[in-house]
């Protein structure tokens, strides 16, 4: 469904990802790991087409990111702050999204009533702009609205930070029954290895811009993650 | 020991600051303004104080002076209300540390005072102090004259810095306080009582009586007081950055949305001007450029034909609409990640844009049409520019807003902020006024200005037909550009 050809992205001649090839699979929930400046955050950006590749290219469903408009139609993203329009209200917000993604009122209100448990009743019905609201507020706000319109593929860079435990446990459990119900792909980053290991079926671990493991997720995994990272 | 690490670090930061490394042709503008107003401070403060006693030719010279500089405060005042920046020391940076709260805020007041109004005030002063109260009442009275007036200046600063922070400028607070201006300014005039009269006389006492001359310094301290207090009961992290929470202001134009994705961007644009500080002030300023034609058009010194008055219609009709399509995408910088991943299709997008600032440009023209009072030929002009505008410089700002690379931040006001702007800004708007002039003036020259206002306006005509083929061009350009401009938003400063 996704298939990368020979990316390659560098910033003043130091290249920050070189991916010959990776393919990710209709349904098959993929976690991507890696210290910082690994470039990860990159990867999502070319696979967004927010950045454009020195080298290589990105295609979803056989269709190049950087030369269509289809692919924003089967893609809910969300990977900071950055995808947040912080004076409106999370409702206001929610409606925008909502709207560019097709769905009727009916369709936006149906969906935030199913979001309810994840929002903790936190975000909406506030009466504030998403600005006043606080991070992990404005993480929820951001997260939910990626899932909008039951895209194909939803793209979250490190979700779960600033979530507080139990919305990153609700968080977990929420990923896990939209891929059984919708059959909808994940791409996930986190530093969290408990985590990733749990909501992803593979796990590919960065290192300095290059694929360093690739890992199919089983019994051991956490562990083998785990003495990866130990240096 | 403390100020001076609080003064390295503020110097540091100024110095860090990026809007040095921006742009040098900014930079140079910015510091020739300040440079010529500097200047004519001096020269005025000079003339003042060395032909002050022939320009009045009266026997009560000081007092006329006294007069004159009763007014100079309100003008102070509410100059200092609507352009002066609060001063802000990020104290954030150093709550969590060891440090006196008294210290941070005496600080914090103490920043606040040296600022370029105060040395305009310095300068205007200290010549006539010398010159021409120290020739009447000599070099001691001078001196104690001088320190007097600039404590008044002084008080006012600090009434101002606390009644900002006390209201927000919304057009309530901006109303009352003009209004209560001209209800000072109409009692002079009508004479019912007379403000410059009682000043003037406060201070005449105070040059016979030198003890009054505490009065200045005191309500200084008390203004100085007033803040000190102020901040000290709020000076908490919420309630200084988030004093109050935000109304959803602009929720009631929500049958755009019957327009589809188009109708949402343009709701979004909306809510965008009415919600963010900086925006807010661009809108309060829009009233006054559409009154500008006030001050030309009654002055016979202009012929209602010139090549100026093609001037004041484009910014009649302009200037609400290149404020907005300049920045068009750099007040979008803060989501720009989330708009060029979202499926908006570019367009539509594109479209959207478009449609405001035809409804802007369309609202001013109509608005302005009593102007007609002033003569066919200026509604003429008005009209003929307004097309100029629609047809040509629309599509012409938009296609350059690709070019402003750097989020606007929105949370201040826009009264000598030039964050986000930069030389492009500069280089789109000359050709904006200098392009309808060019095109006009030679026909005013062949004696036939008439049909250079209707050329005028049918180039606009013209240019509106090709509207679409602009619009592709621009969404090319975009789709092309889109890439540097994210980077470019993603720094923020």
């Amino acid at each position: 469904m996704i298939q990368i050809n020979d990316l390659k992205k560098s910033y003043s001649g130091i290249t920050v990802l070189n991916i010959p090839e990776l393919k990710f699979e209709k349904g098959v929930n993929f976690g991507l790991v890696g210290n910082n400046g690994a470039g990860k955050t990159t990867l999502f950006r070319l696979l967004l087409d927010l950045i454009r590749a020195d080298q290589g290219e990105v295609n979803i469903n056989g269709e190049n990111v950087a030369k269509s408009e289809n692919w924003k139609h089967q893609l809910g993203s969300y990977l900071d702050q950055g995808f947040l329009i912080d004076f409106l209200s999370p409702e206001e917000f929610f409606d925008f999204v909502g709207k560019t993604k097709g769905m009727s009122s009916g369709d936006i209100e149906a969906f935030l009533d199913n979001m309810q448990e994840f929002f903790s009743g936190e975000v909406l019905g506030r009466k504030k702009l998403i600005r006043n609201l606080s991070m992990g507020n404005q993480q929820k706000t951001g997260i939910a609205a990626a899932l909008m319109g039951n895209p194909e593929i939803v793209v979250l860079d490190e979700p779960f930070n600033s979530l507080d435990p139990t919305t990153q446990i609700r968080l977990v459990k929420l990923i896990k029954k939209i891929q059984e119900t919708n059959g909808t792909t994940f791409l996930i980053s986190s530093h969290d290895l408990n985590h990733i290991a749990e909501v992803c079926d593979r796990i590919v671990v960065l290192h300095e811009g290059e694929v360093a493991q690739d890992i199919i997720t089983g019994q051991d995994t956490l562990e083998t993650l785990k003495a990866y990272f130990a240096v | 020991m403390l100020a001076f690490q609080f003064i390295n670090h503020q110097m540091k930061q100024a110095r860090r600051s990026t809007i040095w490394q921006k742009s040098l042709a900014l930079n140079i503008l910015l510091i020739f303004v300040a440079f010529i107003l500097l200047a004519e401070a001096v020269g005025l403060s000079l003339l003042l104080a060395f032909s002050w006693h022939e320009i009045v030719k009266e026997s009560e010279v000081l007092t006329s002076f006294y007069q004159l500089a009763a007014w100079y405060f309100v003008g102070s005042f509410v100059i200092r209300f609507f352009m002066q920046q609060l001063p802000a020391l990020e104290i954030r940076h150093y709550q969590n540390l060891p440090i006196k709260k008294s210290t941070l805020i005496h600080f914090m007041l103490i920043k606040g005072k040296f600022n370029f109004f105060t040395l305009i005030s310095l300068i205007l002063f200290t010549p006539f102090a010398f010159k021409q109260v120290g020739y009447y009442e000599g070099t001691t009275a001078a001196w104690i004259w001088l320190a007097g007036m600039l404590f008044f200046e002084l008080t006012i600063n600090y009434l101002v810095i606390w009644l900002k922070k006390l209201m927000v400028t919304s057009l309530k607070t901006v109303s009352l306080i003009l209004g209560l201006i001209g209800l000072l300014a109409l009692g002079e005039y009508l004479g019912w009582y007379s403000y410059s009269d009682l000043l003037a006389a406060l201070i005449d006492a105070m040059m016979q009586n030198k003890i009054l001359w505490f009065i200045p310094l005191f309500t200084f301290m008390l203004a100085y007081g007033i803040n000190y207090r102020f901040l000290k009961q709020r000076l908490y992290l919420e309630e200084i950055s988030k004093a109050k929470t935000d109304t959803a202001f602009g929720s009631r134009f929500g049958y755009l949305q019957r327009f589809g994705i188009i109708g949402e961007v343009m709701l979004l644009d909306i809510k965008l001007f009415l919600r963010n500080k900086r925006t807010k002030s661009i809108l309060f300023l829009a009233p006054v450029f559409l009154a500008y034609g006030l001050i030309f058009y009654p002055n016979e010194e202009y012929s209602s034909d010139g090549g100026f008055m093609i001037f004041i219609g484009i910014f009649i009709s302009g200037f609400l609409m290149l404020s907005y399509l300049q920045y068009a995408f750099a007040y979008e910088g803060s989501y720009w990640d989330f708009l060029i991943s979202s499926p908006i299709p570019m367009r539509q997008y594109i479209r959207a844009k478009l449609y405001v600032a035809t409804l802007v440009v369309i609202v001013a023209w109509f608005l302005t049409l009593p102007y007609l009072y002033f003569g066919k030929s200026i509604l003429m002009i008005n009209t003929a520019t307004a097309l100029f505008n629609l047809g040509i410089l629309i599509p012409m700002a938009l296609f350059f807003a690709t070019y402003n690379k750097k989020a606007m931040m929105l949370n201040k006001g826009s009264a000598f902020n030039y964050q986000g702007t930069s030389t492009v800004h500069w280089l789109v708007m000359l050709p904006a006024f200098v392009l309808p002039t060019v095109i006009y003036m030679p026909f005013k020259w062949f004696g036939q200005p008439e049909t250079g206002i209707l050329v005028l306006g049918g180039f606009g005509l013209l240019a509106l037909a090709f509207r679409p083929a602009f619009a592709k061009l621009i969404e090319q350009n975009l789709m092309d550009r889109k890439y540097q401009m994210a980077e470019g938003f993603r720094e923020k400063n």
